[in-house]
């Protein structure tokens, strides 16, 4: 052998991996470090991306855990309209690896929730969760008992699951200036007031969130020593960023440190992996064919896409005779509608921008 | 709700502006059967039974402030034939016993999904009983009953079953969370233009079934009330049953009576 390189197999190389190909016949992205099947009981939380794992899932037969649902009697509209089986908990969506870590140290009783509860229209609001029961709760006291259910089937989730798929969503969040607490959102949007002396913008750096990342991990690890966590980054842009930079530049800079951050976990822990959604959907082989014209939603074309490669790659892992194609191609007539359908608080920070174009 | 009062129920209260029409399925032999044996402490005139048992309550018909549908032996037992069809107009209040409020179905629906009934919002709650009411059948007769009735309108649960039943060994549901479901309840049914009058608290289990002293040795709703369910019913409940239920229901249409209609 006169170098590494010799040995490598074709996906190592850009030419007959990606250049050579149709985009639709790029395959081989992802290789699970372990088998999942259809028994394999597998929770799914994160930013609202991650709600497409769950409806793939839960569509393709597999065993998505859900230890937080309404009686089976209850209509479809009753349950979406109070945000059940969305994630295998009622944590509304879980946008930073910092928020993560928050949910799971009230879980398992490394932190306390803290007293504070937000107020709109007479009725109160839990800063964690804004938006799931969209009239907020009657009282302060509603708010809390909701949370400890929610934590309790949290604990169950981690106690039960053999998978956790977490969708990295952003770096930019808002805590609490005197206790640190992450907020959800920033207060004043969905619900709450903002208090510039309060509350505090933060943008996650790569060290902080490998720290939160390992926290996480590692509180899992203790809970539950058989679970493993498969990490992926949302592809969808940011609606917003409080950062002070042109939202694209924050972008880039927020879906770059995750997926570092996500990289890094699955290269050091065995049973940590990586699932490539970001590249799937954005990388410029694609052609940026999978977003909506705002150039920000992924259509469903876009995410049977990413759907397909995930489950092609399980197939093969369990089968190795199966063939190696791509992902499938989706049909010629399949519509590329936006998917706005999914529950995300974040696309409400759209209603904030200024329509003149004054600030440019 | 109070709990674990050993004392027997007081009888009928006779501060009560009758006659008041008692209606439901089999399970009125309960309270008929509480009147019969409060001989002299109640004014049984005062109460008329009326309805049709087990599946053939569905076959009662609400028509021009009438009811009608009921089996003419039935009635001729349960009312002396007094009323085989039954004219609202001729009461001063309706009793709607068990037939309308399968409580014990929806405690056990809601325990069955894992849920702690505490935990879930008052929001949430009040939705999912807006949703299983109308799939009980009967809550639309009701609807139509307070619709058309001037005065009050009470509304009671089916009882909880007997622990023999098993109903709850798995789901364990507690006081606590029935006070909370009985809020939502109780709101529900006053939105439907009726009062909701809990199954009394004295007759509850811990494990919310119905105690065995209130099961055991139920009559069937037929003839003069002689005929015994089978031993290991635990469905149907004895005359003490009733006896606090015609309590706990005669204070409420006093209260009712002396004031503004529920709802």
């Amino acid at each position: 052998m006169a170098n590494p390189y010799e040995q490598l197999p074709d996906q190592a190389f850009w030419k007959p991996a990606v250049a050579d190909r149709d985009w639709c016949d790029i395959s081989g992205m992802w290789m699970p470090k372990w088998d999942i099947g259809p028994d394999t009981k597998i929770a799914t939380f994160g930013s609202c991306f991650a709600q497409h794992f769950s409806r793939a899932l839960t569509k393709r037969g597999f065993c998505w855990l859900n230890c937080e649902a309404l009686p089976q009697a209850a209509s479809d509209d009753l349950v979406a309209r109070y945000n059940y089986n969305i994630y295998s908990a009622r944590t509304g969506n879980i946008y930073t690896v910092a928020s993560l870590r928050q949910w799971l140290d009230w879980a398992f009783g490394k932190a306390k929730p803290p007293q504070e509860i937000w107020a709109k229209d007479g009725r109160a609001y839990d800063p964690f969760r804004p938006m799931i029961e969209p009239d907020g709760f009657a009282d302060k006291a509603e708010v809390d008992r909701a949370r400890q259910a929610t934590l309790k089937a949290l604990r169950l989730v981690v106690k039960r699951a053999d998978l956790l798929v977490f969708t990295l969503g952003l770096t930019e969040g808002w805590e609490n200036a005197s206790d640190g607490h992450i907020y959800a959102m920033c207060p004043g949007t969905a619900a709450g007031d903002f208090d510039p002396e309060q509350h505090r913008f933060v943008n996650y750096d790569a060290a902080g969130i490998a720290r939160d990342l390992d926290h996480v991990i590692g509180l899992l690890r203790t809970e539950n020593p058989l679970l493993k966590l498969l990490l992926t980054v949302s592809p969808v842009p940011l609606t917003a960023t409080a950062s002070g930079k042109h939202v694209l530049t924050a972008t880039t800079y927020s879906k770059s440190v995750l997926r570092g951050a996500a990289g890094e976990a699955a290269d050091r822990y065995a049973h940590v992996d990586y699932f490539p959604s970001y590249e799937i959907i954005t990388a410029p082989v694609f052609g940026g064919r999978f977003f909506a014209d705002n150039q920000r939603s992924v259509t469903q074309t876009g995410v049977n896409f990413v759907m397909s490669a995930f489950f092609d790659a399980l197939a093969h892992q369990s089968g190795p005779d199966q063939d190696r194609d791509g992902p499938a191609a989706p049909e010629p007539d399949e519509a590329t509608e936006m998917e706005d359908d999914l529950v995300c608080e974040e696309v409400m920070l759209e209603a904030f921008a200024d329509r003149t174009g004054s600030k440019e | 709700m109070k709990l674990f009062r050993r004392t027997p129920a007081p009888l009928p209260i006779t501060n009560v502006d009758g006659p008041i029409a008692i209606i439901g399925n089999s399970h009125i032999a309960a309270l008929k059967g509480a009147l019969q044996q409060a001989g002299e402490n109640c004014n049984e005139d005062d109460f008329v039974f009326w309805g049709a048992t087990g599946r053939d309550f569905a076959k009662i018909e609400f028509t021009n402030g009438t009811l009608t549908g009921a089996d003419e032996q039935l009635c001729k037992q349960i009312n002396g034939g007094r009323y085989i069809d039954l004219p609202l107009a001729d009461f001063k209040a309706i009793v709607i016993h068990a037939v309308a409020f399968r409580q014990f179905v929806l405690v056990n629906m809601l325990k069955r999904s894992g849920l702690n009934i505490v935990q879930i919002s008052t929001e949430v709650l009040a939705a999912l009983v807006e949703e299983f009411m109308p799939k009980q059948g009967t809550t639309q007769l009701v609807g139509d009953i307070t619709a058309a009735f001037d005065g009050p309108v009470i509304v009671t649960p089916m009882p909880m079953p007997a622990k023999s039943s098993g109903l709850f060994a798995n789901t364990k549901p507690s006081r606590d969370e029935l006070e909370q479901l009985q809020k939502v309840t109780r709101a529900y049914w006053a939105k439907m233009g009726a009062a909701l009058v809990e199954q009394p608290g004295e007759t509850l289990s811990r494990q919310l079934y119905t105690e065995d002293r209130f099961s055991r040795g139920s009559l069937r709703l037929q003839g003069n009330l002689s005929v015994r369910h089978k031993a290991d019913d635990f469905k149907h409940m004895n005359s003490k049953y009733g006896a606090w239920v015609l309590a706990d229901v005669t204070r409420k249409l006093a209260e009712l009576q002396h004031g503004d209609r529920d709802g």
